[in-house]
């Protein structure tokens, strides 16, 4: 939905269960000019998004997000300042399930951290 | 119904595309309440549904709604929001374009500029999504 409009992933890498995705931002995307005029602020909900097809793009399914115990939205990202993102994502299989533990960060900035449930469609 | 769908962005900082709310059919002190109809063009709709994302987005809407119209009952502008914390997300099922739902937001505390809500998402009677959020109110 995002991916290739407000985002690109520009790398990925999995070591374990832990998997790694590195982010560039469009600043040009429709949605910052909405989101807000003349002051571009990713959306939070955007970043939780960015979780979802990051584990769609490493299963090869489409999920949903069934429940979310716990989002953060530590930092906010202007797409001029920060264009280049970093995501981790501790994830775990349940059956049909899927357990993710994510963060977006650069370096030792956190901007988001997140816990919750998806299941594959 | 208080605010039609014309006038609703007089209550919110957002702008199309990123509106994710119709009309505001109710507001008091402690709650509000809007309607949604999921046009096909959305940007947070994927495969013909409009996304957990955009579940958020409309719930976060619907407390920004509410402030802008208290801010506009008392002669004052509409400022940005921003989320900072959600608990608790449960969506059990999602809206299709052309449904509308339902989203009600209860004021459940507010420390300085930080509001705590709990939201409940509704299609056709039918609670689909429901959190709590923290938001924090820009102070200019």
């Amino acid at each position: 939905m995002l991916q290739n409009n407000l985002f690109t992933f520009t790398g990925s890498s999995t070591e374990g269960n832990l998997i790694k995705f590195a982010i560039t931002l469009n600043a040009d995307s429709s949605i910052f000019a909405g989101h807000f005029p003349g002051q571009p602020v990713l959306p939070g909900v955007c970043m939780m998004q960015m979780v979802k097809e990051a584990i769609e793009t490493h299963l090869g399914q489409k999920t949903d997000l069934v429940k979310a115990a716990d989002l953060k939205f530590l930092s906010m990202i202007d797409p001029g300042q920060t264009p280049v993102l970093s995501l981790e994502i501790k994830l775990t299989a349940l059956e049909e399930r899927y357990n993710a533990d994510a963060k977006l960060f650069v370096d030792d900035v956190v901007f988001f951290k997140f816990k919750g449930t998806f299941k594959v469609q | 119904m208080l605010v039609p769908q014309e006038d609703i962005l007089t209550l919110i900082p957002q702008r199309p595309p990123f509106v994710m709310i119709s009309t505001l059919i109710e507001s008091n002190e402690t709650s509000s309440t809007t309607t949604f109809t999921i046009p096909s063009d959305n940007v947070l709709v994927e495969n013909g549904k409009l996304s957990e994302a955009g579940l958020l987005e409309n719930i976060a809407q619907t407390a920004a709604a509410g402030t802008g119209y208290a801010a506009q009952q008392n002669g004052a502008g509409v400022k940005d929001g921003y989320i900072g914390a959600i608990k608790n997300l449960e969506v059990f099922d999602r809206a299709k374009i052309g449904d509308t739902i339902v989203t009600t937001i209860t004021i459940e505390d507010q420390i300085f500029d930080a509001t705590l809500i709990a939201g409940s998402v509704k299609l056709n009677g039918q609670l689909i999504a429901q959190c709590q959020m923290k938001i924090f109110i820009s102070s200019n």
